[in-house]
């Protein structure tokens, strides 16, 4: 259960980003947000109420779908129900693909000013799905520059971001994965080597005192 | 009806959590320096203290951390901070001379309890319930220090006793165990002054520079540990399905390929397969080739080469751990290990194939 919440940080971040290019009415908006906040335990009787009335409105029923996939990703047990979403990847690949390092720049900035403002814009909703979509988008290529190593700046890195080919292929090159700093994005292969070097690599004289300590604390940091 | 607006913390703590993604290597540096400064005023503070330690040898100094663990029950919480991210575990040891045992349960990131006698590991996964049981080569490769590659270590290092700091509420001697050549990096542990266990160490790139650094914030020497109870826990897998990778143990040669060039310090320690389950030709199955000057290992990954998997020949860092790409005719080589990206390079530009 606490995981629930540990990981609840990021998913409404991602879950208003997939639904911003829809034509949200006041009703539909207010369904999605209190899907998201019953989502993560927080909604009241009534909200919960309504949903379960909602029986035809599939775009709060998606929206709960969608959470539930997010929450399986982010936390990585590696059997979830997100394996078999390729729609949901590529709607978020595309997404990103839509992001040009020209417009990443001045959103993310926009998004520390407001931090230091304590918002005023709290509950302005479009606003928050702006931010969402800003947010992730700075992780993303934050997490990408790091994971390629400290030669690629920022616009760099997201335009290699932007040009991830085709959705197969992206799929397997890089993921989202919870770590305890945050969504980043990761190459799966490199992790994989990186743990097979941890397990059968350690070949250290440190190895019988702390090598094998470090070894399997990093494993369980990188949610192998 | 009230609307339930987005709770402002979630939105606040994700722009608060990009800060050190962002900007990790000025708060680093920041970090760093203060540490530094501290450990420049304690080491003029302990100096006639540390006198008598400091003429031990690289090979003394690393026997007395060896012998230290094998002594010893011990209980702590150890912390890993590599780069950007943190993590930390709870530990248990406890060795009566013949027999080490340990239990890491992770304090962050995904759940695991990973248990090890000597060589044999097995690592709990609760989330998945799966357990996977494994052999870990590299544990039971250094049962006593006066053996290769452990004897050469003196001729690519040289230790220095730099003072004493207190670390997780113990006494410890600082030492500088640093490089003679640029092939590999340096290394400062901090020793327990009264047993010579391990309490933190970082791993120095150029200049220095703190790539990595492995710590007890914890520590409980001489802990009542029970070595029945853990390997009791150690075969109870009730409840969980028991997966066991399958490693065969080969030669490169048998493999089809060699190093055309020697990189100074680093021996050849082990070499395996993975099976993938697909039916393969030979020298098809990926293959991982280690290396090891005695403090610092490198892995050369082979695999066959996937024109949509294989594209980035740039390198790649997680805290010490770098790791470079090359494509070498049908196969796709990555050296990963805990050294500069240059010895990477070299050894990627020395492997070639033996056979079509």
């Amino acid at each position: 259960m606490s995981d629930a919440y540990a990981y609840s940080i990021a998913e409404p971040e991602i879950c208003t980003m997939k639904h911003e290019p829809q034509p949200s009415s006041d009703r539909e908006e207010f369904s999605l947000e209190a899907v998201s906040a019953l989502f993560d335990g927080e909604g009241d009787l009534a909200a919960l109420d309504q949903l379960l009335a909602a029986e035809a409105n599939s775009a709060a029923h998606a929206h709960w779908h969608s959470c539930a996939l997010i929450g399986d990703a982010l936390r990585a047990t590696g059997k979830g129900r997100w394996q078999s979403s390729t729609a949901f990847l590529a709607g978020v690949r595309s997404q990103l693909d839509a992001i040009t390092p020209a417009n990443v720049q001045p959103i993310a900035e926009v998004v520390h000013a407001a931090a230091s403002q304590a918002a005023a814009n709290d509950s302005v909703f479009r606003w928050k799905m702006v931010a969402g979509l800003a947010s992730l988008a700075a992780v993303a290529v934050v997490g990408w520059a790091t994971l390629l190593g400290s030669g690629a700046s920022g616009p760099s890195a997201a335009s290699q971001l932007a040009q991830a080919p085709g959705a197969p292929t992206a799929a397997a090159q890089a993921v989202l994965v919870a770590t305890p700093q945050g969504p980043v994005v990761r190459d799966p292969r490199l992790e994989q080597l990186l743990a097979e070097h941890r397990q059968h690599g350690g070949m250290t004289a440190l190895q019988a005192s702390t090598g094998f300590l470090r070894n399997a604390t990093f494993d369980a940091g990188d949610n192998r | 009806m009230a609307l339930k607006p987005l709770n402002s913390w979630r939105h606040g703590s994700l722009r608060v959590g990009l800060r050190p993604l962002g900007a990790p290597t000025r708060a680093w540096r920041v970090a760093m320096v203060a540490a530094l400064t501290a450990g420049a005023c304690l080491t003029a503070v302990a100096q006639p203290a540390a006198a008598q330690a400091a003429s031990r040898s690289v090979s003394e100094w690393l026997t007395r951390m060896h012998e230290a663990s094998r002594q010893r029950a011990y209980t702590g919480t150890l912390v890993v901070s590599a780069g950007a991210s943190m993590s930390a575990s709870k530990i248990w040891h406890v060795c009566d001379g013949q027999q080490q045992v340990e239990r890491v349960d992770s304090l962050t990131g995904a759940p695991r309890t990973t248990i090890r006698r000597n060589n044999e590991v097995i690592t709990f996964a609760p989330e998945n319930k799966t357990a996977v049981v494994e052999k870990r080569e590299s544990l039971g490769l250094f049962p006593d220090m006066g053996r290769t590659p452990n004897n050469q270590i003196p001729q690519f290092y040289t230790a220095r006793e730099v003072g004493s700091q207190r670390v997780a509420g113990h006494l410890a001697d600082t030492v500088e165990i640093m490089p003679r050549d640029e092939w590999r990096f340096g290394y400062r542990i901090w020793s327990e002054h009264q047993t010579g266990l391990v309490v933190k160490i970082q791993t120095l790139g150029e200049q220095g520079v703190v790539l990595e650094q492995v710590a007890f914030t914890e520590l409980q020497l001489d802990a009542p540990v029970s070595m029945d109870k853990l390997k009791q826990a150690m075969k109870d897998t009730r409840g969980y399905e028991v997966l066991k990778p399958a490693l065969r143990k080969t030669t490169p040669e048998a493999q089809g390929w060699r190093l055309k060039e020697a990189i100074p310090g680093f021996q050849s320690m082990s070499c395996h397969t993975r099976e993938t389950g697909a039916a393969l030709a030979p020298g098809q199955a990926p293959m991982q080739w280690v290396f090891s000057d005695g403090l610092a290992s490198v892995s050369l990954f082979v695999e066959p080469f996937d024109e949509q998997r294989h594209r980035q020949e740039r390198p790649a860092a997680v805290g010490a751990t770098h790791s470079l790409g090359r494509r070498v005719g049908d196969h796709w080589v990555t050296a990963m290990g805990e050294v500069p990206v240059a010895t990477l390079k070299r050894f990627i530009q020395a492997i070639e194939r033996t056979q079509p």
